[in-house]
Parts: structure tokens; sequence; C-alpha cells
């Protein structure tokens, strides 16, 4: 029983660097996926009627169709805008990214809504600039009560990333992929794998947990 | 300073202000009451122009500052008009003491040395000098109130209007922070108070204005609203918050 797990050991290499290809997947999409999603939701609550329905319709396009199809866009589309050749990383980066904007955006318009209206008119009532009230009283505040929000969201990031092993990044699905080719086992590489992707969640969870009861006892403080 | 001329609000179908006029004059203490409902809470924000109104227009110091002005005109008119609402609204994420000087660090461009020694001043004013740096949660309804209320002043506003500042507290509060408004009011303060508070409005009220469904039916010095008022509405009114 316990022997057909012997590929392990002669593997371990290509599951540990597959890891390393998912973090990195996760970190840089979780990141450039927060900036741009920063900037739709304030496109999307623009007065500007124009610039709200772009950033609409892209939402709505986005959390509507498959991210397998999302990613084949890219991989096929960003070559053609860009006119070079695009390495698979990239384009997996920025499939990554550009779907989890469109959550990000998502997460943090409801956060600013669940902020009570008394903040900005009171922020207002100070004199105080639109973009000072959004600075420096509502994001701060919409961020802090998101953050697990957006904690989950980098755990999505993590376990998507799989996806674009279709792409051939060798990424820690594409590792266990490979093994499989080259043991002839069925199941055990993808068990393998997927206790792997139950560790780095398992990690994540345990870091945001940490960083929220941080926050928490900050509160209260003086 | 503040005048509403045929001021009218409407949120789709339903009018709330039904062509206000009125005029808040430099140094007077104008205490607004009515119903529930009446539009009270409209009729102030219509003055510091947190909503515009449908029609009519707001005038500061005689200019038009409603409709379609320049934004900074709206902010400048912010900026002059400071406000204290029912539920406090201090900013959470912020110390007592960066409450205080937030704003007038980044609007009046005070240096920061500047803003909290102003602030110090303030606080010791109303004995909360020792929560500076506490955070709004740990605080009382009442020392919440009070510090917004400085938290205004340390914009030096013109002008301050209140929203029901204490009916969000506990009753052992109310005194503690209508203390800190009638000391305002004595010191020369321009306000407009909305609040069912008889002895407030006795005490430092100049003039009583009861609003009834959207209209100002009746204004006059705190003594003959509350003891010879025109209308069977207003005396009904006033009958029911004496005896409730
Ligand atoms: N943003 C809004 N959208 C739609 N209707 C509103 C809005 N704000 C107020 N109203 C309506 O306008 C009317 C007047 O409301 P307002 O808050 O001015 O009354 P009020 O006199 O302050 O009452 P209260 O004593 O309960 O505070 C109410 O019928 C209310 O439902
Ligand atoms: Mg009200």
């Amino acid at each position: 029983m316990f022997q057909s797990y012997s590929f392990v050991g002669k593997y371990w290499d290509l599951f540990l660097k597959g890891m390393g290809i998912t973090i990195e997947l996760a970190v840089i999409s979780i990141v450039l996926g927060l900036i741009l999603g920063i900037i739709l939701s304030l496109m999307k609550r623009s007065k500007i009627k124009v610039i709200s329905l772009i950033a609409k319709m892209y939402i709505g396009f986005i959390r509507d169709t498959p991210l397998l199809v999302q990613i084949y866009i890219v991989y096929i589309g960003l070559p053609m805008v860009l006119g070079i050749d695009v390495p698979d990383f990239v384009t997996g980066v920025v499939a990554l990214t550009l779907y989890s904007a469109a959550y990000i955006a998502e997460i943090i318009r409801s956060g600013i809504d669940s902020l009570p209206m008394g903040q900005s008119e009171a922020a207002i009532s100070l004199g105080m600039s639109k973009r000072r009230v959004m600075t420096d009283i509502i994001l701060p505040q919409a961020f802090k009560n998101i953050l697990p929000a957006l904690g989950n969201q980098f755990i999505g990031n993590v376990k998507d990333s799989s996806l674009v092993s279709v792409l051939g990044i060798s990424d820690l699905m594409f590792s266990a992929q490979t093994v499989r080719g080259s043991t002839a086992l069925g199941l055990q590489p993808m068990l393998v794998a997927s206790l792997l992707y139950l560790v780095m969640t398992w990690l994540l969870n345990s870091v945001l947990a940490y960083i929220e009861r941080r926050m928490k006892a900050s509160d209260r403080v003086a | 300073m503040i005048e509403l001329r045929n001021v009218v609000k409407k949120y789709g179908n339903n009018t709330v202000l039904k062509k206000i006029n009125m005029k808040v004059h430099d140094g007077e203490v104008d205490v607004i009451i009515g119903p529930s409902g009446s539009g009270k809470s409209t009729l102030l924000r219509q003055m510091n122009l947190l909503e515009q109104p449908t029609s009519g227009e707001v005038l500061v110091d005689g200019d038009v500052v409603s409709g379609k002005v320049k934004s900074e005109v709206t902010r400048k008119t912010h900026e002059k008009i400071g406000m204290v609402f029912q539920k406090f609204n201090l900013f959470p994420h912020y110390t007592v003491l960066e409450n205080i000087i937030h704003a007038p660090q980044v609007v009046r461009h005070e240096s920061k040395a500047q803003a909290t020694e102003e602030a110090l001043s303030l606080l010791s004013q109303i004995g909360l000098t020792e929560k500076k740096d506490s955070y709004p949660a740990s605080l009382s309804g009442g020392q919440q109130q009070r510090i917004a209320i400085i938290r205004s002043l340390a914009m030096h506003p013109n002008v301050l209007l209140f929203d029901e500042p204490t009916s969000a507290l506990d009753p052992e509060m109310v005194e503690e922070v209508l203390k800190v408004m009638k000391n305002l009011a004595k010191s020369g303060m321009t306000m407009v108070v909305v609040t069912h508070e008889m002895g407030f409005a006795k005490q430092v009220g100049d003039r009583v204005l009861f609003v009834d469904d959207g209209q100002i039916l009746e204004e006059d010095t705190p003594e003959k609203i509350f003891e010879h008022a025109q209308h069977e509405r207003t005396r009904d009114f006033i009958s029911k918050i004496l005896y409730t």
C-alpha cells in the first residue's frame, strides 16, 4: 500500500518547485489584483456614467464566465494586443490578476457600503475634500473590515492558480501531472498535490487569523 | 449668515420640505422642534449642503452656495458650517487626539504642533485630556459626543448645527453634553439645534421653530412657543414632549 508512495522521495524536488511557482502566481496576482480592484471599485463609484459602466461590465464579464475560458482569452489575446511573445508565466499572472481584481472590486465595494453613512458625512462636514474622505476615512476602515474576505480571495488565488497549468506553467498541479506521466500512477500524485495545497491554505488561514486577532487587539488598547 | 429661500426637498414623489424660508442670524441659537419624520434632519442637511435642495437656494453670508456651484464652494461651505450628529460619528480608526487634529491639519493646513496645542486646550475645557490617546470605542456616549463637538470646533466654524445630539445617550449623560452646548451658546456661537430638550431651549435658545409636515409652522421666543403657541398643532406637540 504505502510502497506506491515511494515516488514521493524521488519527485520531491519537482513537487516543491511546483509549490514555489504556485505561491509566486498567487502572491503576484493578489497584489496586482488588489491594485486593479481598488481602481475598479473607484471607477464603479464614479459619477461619470461611462466609467462606471465600463467597470460594471468588466466585473460582470469576469464573474459570469469561467476562469478557464478567461485564461485562454488572455493566452491568445495578450500576444495579439501587445504584438510580442508573452511568457506563459506572465500570461498566468495576467489572467489571475484580471480574474481576482473583479472579485476584489466587489469585496471593496461591500466594505465601503458596510460603513455607516455617518462616517463620510462627518468627514465632509469637517470640510475634507472627497478624495481625502476616501483615502483617510473610508478606505482604511473598509480595508480593515474586508481583510478576512481578502484573505479568502488570496486562498482562492492559490487554488485557482492550478488552472493555469493548462498553459504549461510548471506549478504544483503541473508537477503532479508530470509525476503521473512518468510513474504511470493514477491517483497518488494528485493526493500528494492536494495535501500540499492543503498545507498552503492551512498556513495562510493561520497567518490571517493571527493578523485579525492583532488588529482586534489594537482597536482596544489606548 | 445662513439663509434658505423657498427651499423644497423631494425624495422621489415624497415632498419632505415645502418652501422653507428661514434665516439664521449671527450669534443666535435656533432650536428646531417637531414630530418624527417632519423634516428636521432634512432641513439641517440643506443648510450645510450635505444634500442639495430640489429647488430654491441656500445662501451663506449673502452668496448662493447651493445648486450648480464649483465643488470648492461646496467644500468651503462645509468648512464654515460644522455639524454634530446624533450618533457622534467619531472616526474609530483614529485616537481622540487624531480625530480632533486631522481636519485642521489636512484642511486648514495647520502644523501638527499647532493643531495638537489647540486640541489639548479644547480637551481640557471639557475635562477629557486624559482620554487623548484612547480610541472612541472605549469611551462612553457622552464622552464621544463632547469630543465630536470639539472636533467640529477645532475647524473654527461660523455656525454649528446639531441633529438631536443627546437623543442617542443614556439619560445620565445628557446633562454633560448639554452643558458643553450651553457654554458654547453663551460664548456667542451661532447654533442651530434640533432637540426636544426644553431646558436647553429655554436657557439659551433665542428662537424656537416648530417644524410640521415639511413646513415651519411657527417660530417665536422659547417662552412664547412653550406657553402661548398660536397653533393647536404646536400646543399638542409641546404637551406631548413635556409629559412623556
Ligand atoms: N435619503 C432619503 N431618502 C428618502 N426619504 C428620506 C431620506 N431622508 C429622509 N427621508 C424621508 O423624509 C422624511 C423626513 O425625514 P427627516 O429625517 O428629515 O425627519 P426628522 O424630522 O428628522 O425625523 P426624526 O425626528 O425621526 O429624526 C421622512 O419621511 C423620511 O422617511
Ligand atoms: Mg431627524
